[in-house]
């Protein structure tokens, strides 16, 4: 009977992970010709290309980059506006529902905002910046690799830091009192209350919100996809849009296959780390 | 209504048995209490009767069927739960008549009967509310107004007073006898209470670790426990207990404590010279017998208005006594004690069985 | 130093808060302006708001291909008819794993778990394949079963924990008033389980909403959706500001409403659970 009510859910996963798995791993090993004849068996070939190719290796690097950097700076300032949050003051519920807004607003849409609002001719953010003394010229954000950077990782930043806030708020809302005010009347300043009180109550908290922000890190497409397409050249450009353009440009479907495999592989063992990660600090993966 | 029998039910969780072939023989329209410590066996006992747990060997007969193999709803029973289990998103009246409704009565028919059930528990102006809005008193007594709309053949009651705080307990308490003796239901009851046990039931069942240690009258198992578990079990405060030796003193049975000192022994006691012995002592029964009673160190004295609580040293162990008047004694002064010898119980100091 | 310490908190909540929300103000505001006055440099913040832009869009006086409008209502439909199938599969499963005990429970459990990891750039090749193959790019259900897809593991999860919070012994209570199974689902469960139900269709709803890439590779003009197009208005950024914020505003609009009317439910949704 569980298995019965299972079946709906399993069958549309089965479609969406597991066939395409299957499909990938078949045409890695070939040349796959979509437009005609000419497709055929060839190996290792495929990821032998793909693992020589110095820029798939520079890419993923990237990907770990910006994941890596996305997370470091949405769990600080997530944990500092949790707290500053958390202080009760009569405009913080309001002050709350307007942080959350960016989740609601579509990547795709926010990559074209910032895209505008930093362009070094035209954008409010060179303008502001000139007008109040802090750079001499226009910064052209996405035409320098590490201003690009920058673009991509705040751009993320701007989008998921309410994400790491909401989750963050939620452990800080449920600290128990009293623990606290025992340390107090022992004596503990603010920064001992924070490290031996608060931040043990919020391990597990800060574990699901790190935990699913790098998976949503991982899979990031369309913002990058968006505001810098990779560029300049190939300085942001992260695996998925490697894989976009080898797949979608280039057409070259079993070199993407072998790369997309090598990708999952690499995810399957992030995935059980933090796993690991969830099921140390958390409750939420007991039966 | 119905009666029920439990014959030879054992329960096992995987490798674990918890429940050693049980037998129980209910009359119908009698109020049985199941009692015992925690862990004992008594709700699982009480959930395979209602069907929420597999029975994993014996049988249970609800009037003449047997009932293993059927679900609960088919069982014609109602249950009153420890946390009332009350369903949040309706109103009372819809709680009380949900049963009802899934069997698709006429909602005039419903109507009728949550009012009766309503009037019965003081539940009328309450029909509109949500569980959220009541108190737990009242929680309990929708609970069972559902149970009683139902008219099932037994109610099973498992814990119903544990959340409550101990007036509304009391008061609870004399409600669901009330109840019982206007419906004459079949009633089986769980708790770890022995005082509930005591003034409710018509017959209690004594059970620990799984297994059966006596069913009987109330009185019944405060005058004649069989053994030393029931002994302690039953009454409040608790029996008190020594252990020594069988004696005889011209002719007459004796106890021998530990430190030598000695209490007199009933009629039935067994003529065994030097057999080890516990002997059980209710505090109520102890009496001050200036003449032939052994001393008793007084360590603590309560008095609470209508009775007074007596902790002394006596006989070589701790004991408590329980006086109806006022004693003039202080703690540090001496009392002698003894107890009449049809109030002393007997049992082996090894196995625990009571002797005559 | 209490309150020193309150105005410091208050100073940088607000600036952060002005932080946050200057891109979706310069997109509203920018959406109402003139074509002249919309690109000017210093920013003009005093202007005689304007309709235009918005027209402009909906009825498709701008350079991109498609009615803006148009592919609106393909967002809804999507979005709505893959939230539906999302749903249909993912209570069910819920209920199994919160409530029944069979074998192979924990394996299925993880796995499930373990398809988000899936980028959907890997999964977008072999879909774009096959539905090319077999001719059903830029059709319904190119889009609807993959984004039902998506959500699945954190819906699932999500109605899981909102199950497990239903206490059993309330069902236990149906099961004696005398309920079946599906009783108890339709009387106890759904009503219960209605506010978990309510995240889990935010948080579908607003990931078919702003999906960009399946949208992106799959379809063409017939099922084009609302994010595709606005990206087409990168080509055009230079001199179309008004209409590429009325664009955006219109697509984010809905969202943020949602977001500011059901904001705990939208939260719950957007944290898998984790907040209620």
């Amino acid at each position: 009977m569980g298995w019965g009510l299972m079946s709906p859910a399993l069958v549309v996963l089965f479609i969406m992970a597991i066939a395409p798995t299957v499909y990938l791993v078949y045409v890695s090993f070939r040349h796959e010709n979509l437009l005609g004849p000419g497709s055929m068996f060839v190996g290792w070939q495929n990821f032998s290309r793909v693992l020589s190719n110095n820029e798939n290796w520079s890419d993923a690097l990237s990907t770990v980059e910006f994941v890596v950097l996305s997370v470091f700076f949405e769990l600080g300032l997530g944990l500092g506006l949790a707290l500053l949050l958390n202080r009760r003051l009569p405009e913080s519920d309001l002050l709350t529902a307007l942080f959350i807004l960016p989740l609601g607003v579509a990547p795709v849409v926010s990559a074209l905002v910032f895209r505008v609002l930093l362009d070094p001719a035209y954008g409010w953010i060179d303008y502001y910046l000139q007008t109040w003394g802090l750079i001499g010229d226009p910064i052209d954000w996405l035409g320098n690799p590490g201003t690009a950077w920058v673009a991509i990782v705040g751009l993320d930043v701007w989008q998921w830091t309410p994400f790491v806030t909401l989750i963050l708020l939620a452990g800080l809302s449920g600290v128990p009192s009293e623990p606290k005010e025992a340390a107090i009347v022992d004596g503990a300043g603010p920064v001992l209350l924070f490290w031996h009180i608060t931040l043990p109550f919020l391990r597990p908290f800060i574990a699901i919100a790190v935990v699913l922000r790098a998976i949503e890190a991982f899979k990031t497409f369309g913002s990058i996809f968006v505001l810098t397409t990779g560029g300049p050249g190939t300085s942001t450009e992260v695996i998925n849009l490697d894989l976009y353009r080898i797949a979608l440009q280039d057409f070259d479907i079993g070199a993407a296959a072998a790369l997309g495999i090598v990708f999952l592989l690499f995810l399957s063992v992030i995935m059980t780390q933090l796993l690991g990660v969830l099921d140390r600090n958390t409750d939420i993966l007991e039966d | 209504m119905a009666s029920l029998e439990i014959r030879n039910v054992v329960k096992s969780f995987g490798a674990v048995e918890v429940v050693h072939n049980v037998s129980i023989d209910i009359a119908d329209g009698e109020f049985v209490v199941l009692v015992g410590p925690s862990g004992c066996g008594k709700s699982t006992l009480l959930r395979m009767i209602a069907g929420l747990e597999k029975i994993s060997a014996g049988e249970i007969r609800i009037g003449a069927r047997v009932v293993n193999d059927e679900p609960p709803k088919a069982r014609d029973i109602a249950m009153v739960f420890q946390n009332y289990a009350l369903y949040p998103h309706m109103t009372v009246a819809d709680n009380m008549g949900f049963g009802l409704r899934l069997k698709k009565t006429p909602r005039v028919e419903i109507a009728q009967r949550v009012d009766r059930a309503a009037k019965i528990l003081g539940l009328e102006k309450l029909l509109g509310r949500f569980p959220r809005q009541l108190s737990g008193g009242q929680r309990q007594r929708v609970a069972m107004g559902r149970a009683i709309v139902r008219d099932p053949q037994v109610f099973l009651f498992d814990e119903p007073l544990s959340n409550l705080d101990a007036k509304l307990r009391v008061q609870m308490r004399t409600e669901i006898k009330e109840l019982h003796q206007r419906l004459r239901t079949t009633i089986v009851y769980v708790t770890h209470d022995q005082i509930e046990a005591m003034t409710m039931a018509d017959k209690i069942v004594v059970l620990h670790d799984g297994v059966v240690e006596q069913i009987g009258h109330p009185l019944e198992l405060y005058d004649h426990p069989c053994n030393l578990f029931v002994a302690g079990f039953i009454g409040s405060p608790a029996m008190n207990f020594l252990n020594g030796r069988l004696s005889t003193e011209n002719g007459a049975p004796m106890f021998v404590a530990e430190n030598g000192q000695r209490l007199a022994l009933g009629r039935g006691a067994p003529n065994a010279e030097g057999r080890p012995v516990t002997i059980g002592v209710r505090p109520e029964h102890f009496v001050i017998d200036p003449e032939r009673g052994a001393p008793a160190e007084i360590v603590v004295v309560e008095p609470t208005g209508s009775e007074t609580q007596v902790f002394a040293r006596y006989m070589g162990r701790e004991i408590v006594a329980l006086f109806r008047d006022r004693i003039g004694a202080h703690p540090g002064s001496v009392i002698k004690l003894s107890a009449p010898p049809e109030r002393v119980h007997l049992f082996d100091a090894e196995s625990g069985l009571s002797l005559g | 130093m209490k309150s020193l310490a309150t105005v410091l908190a208050r100073l940088a909540l607000w600036s952060a808060l002005a932080t946050t929300l200057f891109p979706i103000l310069w997109m509203l505001l920018t959406s109402f302006k003139q074509p002249d006055i919309s690109q000017a440099l210093p920013p003009v913040w005093d202007f005689a708001p304007t309709w235009q832009n918005y027209r402009d869009v909906l009825t498709g006086n701008t350079y991109t291909s498609q009615v803006f409008g148009v592919l609106i209502v393909h967002t809804v439909i999507v979005t709505f008819a893959s939230t539906l199938v999302g749903l249909v599969a993912a209570v069910p499963a819920a209920y199994a794993l919160a409530r029944l005990r069979f074998s192979g429970k924990r394996f299925a459990a993880n796995w499930i778990l373990t398809t988000i990891m899936f980028p959907p750039i890997v999964s977008v090749i072999p879909v774009f394949i096959f539905a090319s193959r077999l001719g059903l790019t830029d059709t319904w259900p190119v889009l609807v079963i993959p984004y039902a897809a998506f959500s699945l593991p954190m819906m699932i999860w999500m109605l899981r924990s909102s199950i497990k919070q239903i206490p059993f012994e309330i069902e236990e209570a149906a099961m004696i008033d005398g309920a079946s199974q599906a009783d108890i689902l339709r009387h106890i469960v759904l009503p219960l389980l209605t506010p978990g139900i309510v995240s889990a269709s935010l948080l579908a709803g607003m990931m078919a909403w702003n999906e960009f890439l399946f949208a992106l590779t799959l379809t063409r003009s017939a099922v084009k959706t609302a994010p595709v197009g606005i990206s087409e208005f990168t080509n055009m950024y230079g001199t179309q500001w008004g209409t590429l914020s009325a664009a955006a505003t219109v697509t984010v609009a809905p969202i943020l409403v949602i977001t500011i009317l059901l904001r705990r439910r939208v939260v719950e949704g957007l944290t898998f659970g984790a907040v209620k």
